[in-house]
């Protein structure tokens, strides 16, 4: 890895709802947050695919109404998942595109682009969100990107870590490192705070985002940044408080208006967008109206929403965020009164109510609001890429001692999990372990590797097994080593080693279990690159048109001038008028089917013209 | 620092505490040493063989030792419970660990089809008699001990 650690880095914030992409500026000793084409700092995780043309970002979210079933979103709460999930199967009935089960149970996401159904992925569309963050850094920077940090949500498990990765080698980004957004953020605070920061300081950092929910406890000294514990949920962010206010509008206006709208993607898109705005305002308001005008049927839907309202449908959310809280208290065994600071990250941590709730419960501090909820997570993430990349100056100094956020174990006779590495212990680390087999004469063990906190091994999740073979027949007992190694990206791989004979296995999680293979990962970087072409050659034609239809208008303009017109050969008019002509016909007419080559002949045909006859007359 | 290379004294530091089983030892301690010292090495140990600082072949493992040590240590009962019995100098590395805590109720019973791996206990089940008398202390020292130390007493059996 080391020759790749070479060149810039940047770090992103890949998001549910919306990413944000940031840069070690080691000139001006400080992190760019980078802005993208529209001029936001935060991008949205949306991908769009029409007959002509794929759209990322602000472009994909904007167009989302009329092309709700071929815009994607939300991948995030895919990635790393099966499709068997009872959390997927009641994401879907809420999503207006179609996911499908894919081979391994693999949830493929179905849509129409250019005319004919295509397969993705989440690795895949989490990609295509990576390649725009990228994209806007190249802009901004002027310089190619290769390595970046993505942040994950810190209660992310083994596979959707790992999906994380294969999405950011679909993207061909060389993803350096996966760090835990809330120890991101911890960076950020950190860092902007050092100063005031004498002897050790328990933070406390609570990340509400658009899709998954964090709350971490670190201990920061000096130059290291210790996890204390971690603890979150997946699947609670912006998303689901906007889903509830969709669900009060559709019961709602099911009782005032008589008409079902739930069966409809465009009236529910249109709706969730109005409750996204309402929610935002009642931040800072006491009441929201919601307006959206044609919502279903010709009826002109008008309501309003008060904060008092919106908290109640709202209440079971945010005491799950507080029992979360309490038993990441637990867990690192601290007292919510030894902690110094209490951090909002993540644009939902705006919420009055769930402010309210947590100053409560940390018997009325002050909450810390000094960092930008939404961009310190892409901060601390660029700080961290710096720190690992080779040759940047002037990088703040310091070492993130991160903890895995859920026990890693096997699966011993009687379906017991056997816990190898309780959950919030340091990482990287690397532990063996004996066991024995469980019958006599057994020449081969098979490893089963779950990961979570239940006794019952399968009630936790299964990660993978591998199994151990050929050594000699042996008596019950007869030992083993299993080792499980957990890098710094929080990825684990297990190994097991029969000592006498000295025959090992290793995997780092075998594919059946939903991971994408080398080769399928390879297929999907050739697709990803067809796609960028696509979307040049697109962009190309979509700018030749343009050309085209200036000079066209130029041209026809200079002849409507009569004394510039009689001084022309016929022939030569007759030329002009006839290019002119096939240029209208080519921007308006069906041809836009045609291969680029033929409008571009056409540009530099009208282009000589215009050269010849009209240049000197301007 | 550059992180594609490493000095002698990186690969002195990990040969050093690799070579090194006794928590006091990792740490560089005497056993009469405070919790603030305690803090203080692991402080230091940390920025010293972190992955990311220190690229020396092996500082995984001895990372993960001085972790390891540290989560014992800082924490006053399981630091009373290692102390208890913690071995003599020349014992074996894998012997030198607390007595293990009782393997669960369940543990060797079940469907033997879906059986994979004997917990480490099933190998010595004709000795499940002075296991039970053993049982309530060992729950003691379990509930009261770090949790992931407690992993290690399958060594012993």
């Amino acid at each position: 890895m080391a020759k790749e650690d070479q060149g810039l880095a940047i770090g992103i914030d890949l998001g549910t709802t919306y990413s944000c992409v940031a840069v070690w500026r080691q000139d001006h000793c400080r992190v760019d947050i980078i802005h993208n084409d529209q001029g936001h700092n935060t991008t949205p995780s949306f991908v769009a695919f029409t007959d002509q043309e794929r759209m990322i970002g602000n472009a994909a979210k904007n167009q989302a109404a009329t092309n709700p079933q071929n815009t994607v979103f939300d991948a995030k709460r895919l990635i790393g998942r099966k499709y068997s999930d009872p959390v997927v199967q009641k994401d879907m009935m809420l999503w207006p595109f179609k996911v499908v089960a894919g081979a391994n149970d693999k949830p493929m996401i179905t849509l129409n682009y250019k005319g004919k159904e295509k397969q993705f992925c989440a690795e895949e569309i989490s990609s295509m969100v990576l390649v725009k963050m990228r994209q806007i850094a190249e802009d901004y920077l002027e310089t190619k990107v290769k390595n970046a940090v993505v942040t994950v949500p810190a209660y992310f498990n083994d596979s959707q870590r790992k999906s994380t990765i294969d999405a950011g080698t679909i993207a061909g980004l060389n993803i350096i490192r996966i760090i835990n957004e809330p120890t991101a953020a911890a960076i950020a605070y950190g860092l902007d705070r050092r100063i005031n920061c004498a002897g050790e300081r328990n933070i406390f950092i609570f990340d509400l985002g658009g899709g998954t929910f964090d709350v971490s406890i670190l201990t920061i000294k000096g130059k290291i940044f210790q996890v204390k514990a971690t603890a979150g949920n997946t699947h609670l962010g912006g998303e689901d408080i906007d889903n509830r206010m969709v669900n009060y509008f559709v019961e709602k206006i099911k009782k005032e208006k008589k008409v079902h709208i739930s069966g409809n993607p465009r009236a529910l898109r249109r709706l969730r967008s109005a409750c996204e705005r309402a929610k935002r305002t009642l931040s800072h308001a006491v009441s929201a109206t919601i307006e959206v005008d044609g919502l279903f049927n010709g009826i002109d839907f008008c309501s309003s929403i008060t904060r008092a309202k919106f908290e109640e449908i709202n209440m079971e959310l945010f005491n799950q965020c507080m029992e979360t809280i309490e038993r990441c208290l637990a867990d690192a065994k601290m007292e919510k009164r030894s902690m110094h600071d209490v951090v909002l990250v993540g644009g939902s941590s705006r919420i009055p109510k769930v402010q309210e709730l947590l100053q409560d419960f940390f018997e009325r501090k002050d909450l810390c609001k000094s960092i930008n909820p939404d961009e310190a997570v892409a901060y601390g993430a660029a700080v961290q890429a710096a720190l690992l990349s080779v040759g940047i100056k002037n990088v703040p100094d310091v070492v993130l001692l991160d903890v895995i956020p859920l026990s890693l174990g096997i699966e011993t006779k009687g379906d017991i999990m056997s816990v190898m590495i309780p959950r919030n212990t340091t990482i990287p680390v690397k532990r063996t372990l004996p066991y024995g087999i469980a019958y006599d004469n057994q020449s081969s063990v098979e490893i089963v590797v779950y990961e979570g906190e239940r006794t019952r091994a399968s009630e936790n999740n299964l990660l993978g097994s591998f199994s151990l073979s050929g050594f000699p027949k042996a008596p019950r007992g007869h030992p083993f080593d299993v080792c499980f190694a957990i890098d710094e990206n929080g990825i684990l791989s297990v190994s097991a080693k029969e000592k006498t004979t000295g025959i090992s296995n290793k995997i780092i999680i075998t594919n059946d279990i939903g991971r994408l293979s080398t080769e399928e990962i390879y297929r999907m970087i050739q697709k990803a690159e067809e796609y960028k072409a696509e979307d040049k050659k697109f962009l190309r034609k979509a700018e030749t048109i343009n050309k085209i239809d200036y000079y066209a208008y130029k041209i026809k303009k200079a002849l409507e001038n009569e004394n510039f017109s009689l001084k022309l050969w016929s022939e030569d008019r007759k030329k002009i008028s006839s290019a002119v002509t096939k240029a209208t016909e080519l921007r308006d007419g069906d041809e836009q089917e045609e291969e680029i080559d033929v409008f571009e002949d056409h540009l530099e045909e009208l282009i000589n013209l215009f050269e010849r006859f009209f240049e000197e007359s301007d | 620092m550059s992180p594609a290379s490493y000095t002698e004294d990186d690969v002195r530091l990990i040969r050093e505490i690799k070579g090194k089983s006794d928590y006091y030892a990792i740490l560089g301690l005497e056993k009469s040493c405070s919790v603030q010292e305690i803090r203080k090495a692991h402080h230091e140990l940390a920025l010293k063989v972190h992955t990311d600082r220190n690229k020396a072949p092996g500082s995984q493992d001895a990372f993960s030792k001085v972790s390891e040590a540290y989560q014992c240590l800082k924490d006053e009962d399981s630091r009373r419970k290692y102390d208890q019995t913690r071995p003599v100098e020349d014992f074996d590395y894998r012997l030198r660990r607390r007595p293990p805590p009782p393997p669960p109720p369940s543990s060797g019973i079940g469907n033997p089809k879906k059986s994979k791996v004997n917990d480490g206990w099933g190998g010595k089940h004709h000795n499940f008699v002075p296991l039970i008398l053993l049982l309530p202390l060992l729950m003691v020292i379990l509930f009261a001990c770090s949790p992931f130390l407690s992993r290690v007493f399958l060594a012993l059996i």
